[in-house]
């Protein structure tokens, strides 16, 4: 029973991801009687490693020798990637490069209000979602909107 | 000994803040009228499985300036943390400058840009202003 209460316990630990904010930029704000604000919301992701993770499990994995090896390469990494940045290294940034044509999408009148940026990540062991989501409301004619 | 007491108690009890990002829009002229929001969450051991707690900032600051623009956003993310980051909170806040009536030329703009069916961006409006010589 306790076994089994226990692989409950590190299945749910392993599978839920833990979400780190980092940033928030809130735009400016528009609202009218005339006009109608629909939601949208845009969210672009990119696998992170952390690789202080990796050491940590290669420590538990394997034996002594290989996990020293494997420590002193992944240090070598680290050392490549060090710097002011927010959650772990993506191997390529350019998930974030069309974020302006997905909001063009989303909102094709191009009146655009209250605009939330939010930088987070999902966190899961050793792989890391690396998230930027874009909130806002499309204005539209009420009639429009009908 | 009561001193060394209430020192650890104050410790314990007080928040050490920390910064995570601050943003600024442009600054309007008329700043009588400010409006603010703030959402938080208290984390234990870092277990925070969603962070929609910050979507209701933008519908409690567009409820406070109902017929206007919210210009001068100032969004500060911080976290304070209370003990050893067992304990800690989240907290978002937004502060700007209700400017009343703003959206009255935006609604001409409306007007006057109609969208495409392809959805690309339409022609820009016509002036009325007479061009430069």
């Amino acid at each position: 029973m306790l076994k089994v209460s226990f692989l409950l316990f590190a299945c749910v630990a392993v599978l839920s991801s833990c979400a780190v904010l980092h940033s928030v930029q809130i735009g400016e704000i528009e609202s009218s009687p005339d006009l109608a604000s629909v939601p949208f919301e845009i969210k672009v992701s990119e696998f992170g490693i952390d690789l202080n993770d990796v050491k940590t499990t290669g420590r538990i994995l394997m034996d002594k020798n290989s996990s020293d090896k494997a420590n002193d390469a992944l240090t070598a990494i680290q050392y490549f990637q060090m710097g002011p940045h927010t959650g772990a290294g993506v191997y390529s940034i350019n998930y974030v490069d069309h974020l302006e044509n997905k909001v063009r999408e989303q909102c094709p009148s191009g009146r655009i209000t209250g605009l939330m940026s939010i930088r987070e990540t999902a966190e899961y062991p050793i792989v890391k979602g690396e998230i930027v989501k874009i909130k806002g409301f499309c204005l539209k004619s009420k009639r429009e909107n009908l | 000994m009561k001193f060394s007491f209430l020192g650890v108690l104050l410790v314990v009890l007080s928040g050490c803040v920390s910064l995570n990002s601050v943003s600024l829009t442009s600054v309007p002229a008329d700043r009588s009228k400010r409006v603010a929001a703030a959402s938080e969450r208290f984390i234990f051991m870092g277990f925070n499985f969603d962070n929609d707690y910050v979507n209701s900032i933008t519908s409690d600051l567009k409820t406070q300036c109902p017929n206007g623009t919210v210009s001068g956003v100032l969004t500060k993310s911080e976290s304070i943390n209370y003990f050893l980051f067992i304990f800690w909170k989240s907290r978002v806040s937004a502060s700007g400058y209700c400017v009343p009536g703003k959206m009255a030329s935006a609604n001409d703009i409306i007007r006057k840009r109609k969208p495409t069916d392809d959805g690309s961006d339409p022609a820009p409006a016509e002036t009325t202003e007479p061009a430069v010589q």
